[in-house]
């Protein structure tokens, strides 16, 4: 009798830490952050102007759009932000340029007052009709600390969209953008919320 | 029975309107994009004279994960392969565009061997070089290549492949998606003597490089296209 009570207690308290571990959230990671950085130690963010780093810029990408995105989601986080303006900021840069930015750059980079720049770079955005439609995106998002010189968060998104046969065929235009609004979604979902203000 | 006929070919039609439209408007497998550099970019490298030597340095062809940016084993995806064929082509590109005196500097009787460990140096450093704003250490190291007798220029190429999830199909809901890998190929000209970008190109490839490919001689044409002599 005894023993039956015993496997039933054990076999409870297993399925309650399952359970529990099932349940239990992780936050999800950048793919390089500094060491002892998390983004809730960040006072104001500054916004720089979204760089447009695409090989192939046929399809059209609203970059004023997009940094709004991004202001909206810091401001939902509790972030204090400014939106720098002037695509002059980031002219001419490419993908290889912002792999890894000097000291100098990212020190010459804003005004004189920011600490902390946040950064989102559109590398690729494609859209494909086959017997459906296809669109891809592909977007990086960096924090750089501008007193250090520094990156001090990295991350990336591959957003994928696509739907098949004829109602996928009619749905082809709006592809690139449901691809580029899922990378972007998942490179800020990481940057967690600032604690409430008393 | 004809009026059904004609009915059924009309929805289609309509249906089908719309995205034969924006299928118009769908992106390339191969894109071309002008140089980043304002001055270089499809510049005539008639700016130098018929007598300077190029050297074709070794391409610097990387392989990485799509995702996470982690370097993959280029000898897994025949880079080797990659390598070969874009030094042949540029080769065999050259003298069309009136640069005759053009050399792989592994193959350069005229290089000794220490201007021989400094252009692998260099190739190594290609993608520095391409960047917008050019390594200040890369472009030193390419005056180690400039002669007092003639003029020289190095080729530079730099081919990076991003290695992605392939294309799905999901059967219970319908939907499709596509592979993410993708190929930047990269070329510039220098002078080796002031470091200035005579002329560069970029082409993009929406998918893993294959030598053996059609698409590949395509790539390398529109690579070229612009280095008018």
């Amino acid at each position: 009798m005894k023993t039956p009570l015993a496997l039933t207690l054990t076999l409870t308290l297993a399925g309650a830490a399952w359970l529990l571990s099932a349940c239990s959230t992780t936050t999800p990671q950048p793919l390089r952050s500094a060491g002892g950085f998390s983004p809730v130690s960040m006072d104001t963010v500054y916004v720089l102007p979204v760089v447009d780093a695409r090989t192939d810029k046929k399809l059209d990408l609203k970059v004023d759009q997009l940094q709004k995105t991004m202001t909206d989601s810091l401001k939902r986080k509790r972030y204090d932000t400014v939106v720098l303006s002037g695509s002059h900021l980031m002219a001419g840069l490419t993908d290889e340029d912002l792999r890894d930015p000097t000291h100098d750059w990212i020190r010459q980079t804003g005004p004189a007052e920011a600490r902390w720049m946040m950064l989102l770079v559109v590398t690729e955005l494609s859209r494909k009709l086959t017997f459906g439609s296809t669109g891809n995106a592909e977007v990086s998002l960096a924090i750089l600390d501008r007193h250090q010189g520094t990156v001090v968060w990295e991350d990336k998104a591959l957003g994928r969209a696509g739907q098949g046969g004829l109602l996928g065929m009619m749905l082809v235009s709006t592809m690139d953008d449901e691809a580029l609004a899922t990378a972007v979604r998942q490179v800020m979902h990481k940057i967690p919320s600032k604690p409430k203000r008393t | 029975m004809k009026t059904v006929l004609s009915r059924s070919v009309a929805l289609v039609a309509i249906t089908l309107l719309p995205a034969l439209v924006g299928g118009c408007a769908t992106s390339s497998k191969i894109t071309q994009a002008g140089g980043s550099h304002e001055l270089a970019s499809g510049a005539a490298p008639g700016l130098l004279p018929s007598s300077t030597r190029i050297r074709v340095l070794r391409p610097e062809v990387v392989y990485e994960h799509a995702l996470t940016e982690a370097p993959l084993a280029v000898s897994a995806f025949g880079g080797a392969g990659v390598e070969a064929a874009l030094v042949a082509k540029a080769l065999s590109s050259l003298p069309s565009k009136g640069l005759a005196r053009a050399a792989y500097y592994a193959d350069d009787a005229e290089l000794t061997a220490e201007q021989k460990a400094l252009a692998e140096r260099v190739g190594m450093l290609a993608s520095r070089l391409l960047r917008a704003h050019p390594d200040p250490q890369a472009l030193a190291l390419l005056e180690g290549l400039a002669e007092t007798d003639a003029p020289v220029a190095v080729l530079a190429h730099y081919v990076r492949v991003k290695v992605g999830p392939r294309g799905t199909w999901d059967p219970n809901t319908g939907a499709i998606t596509s592979s993410a890998s993708s190929s930047v190929f990269r070329a510039a000209l220098f002078d080796c003597q002031t470091g200035r970008r005579l002329w560069d190109n970029l082409v993009l490839l929406r998918r893993l490089p294959d030598p053996d490919s059609r698409d590949f001689d395509k790539v390398i044409q529109l690579l070229y296209s612009n280095l008018n002599p």
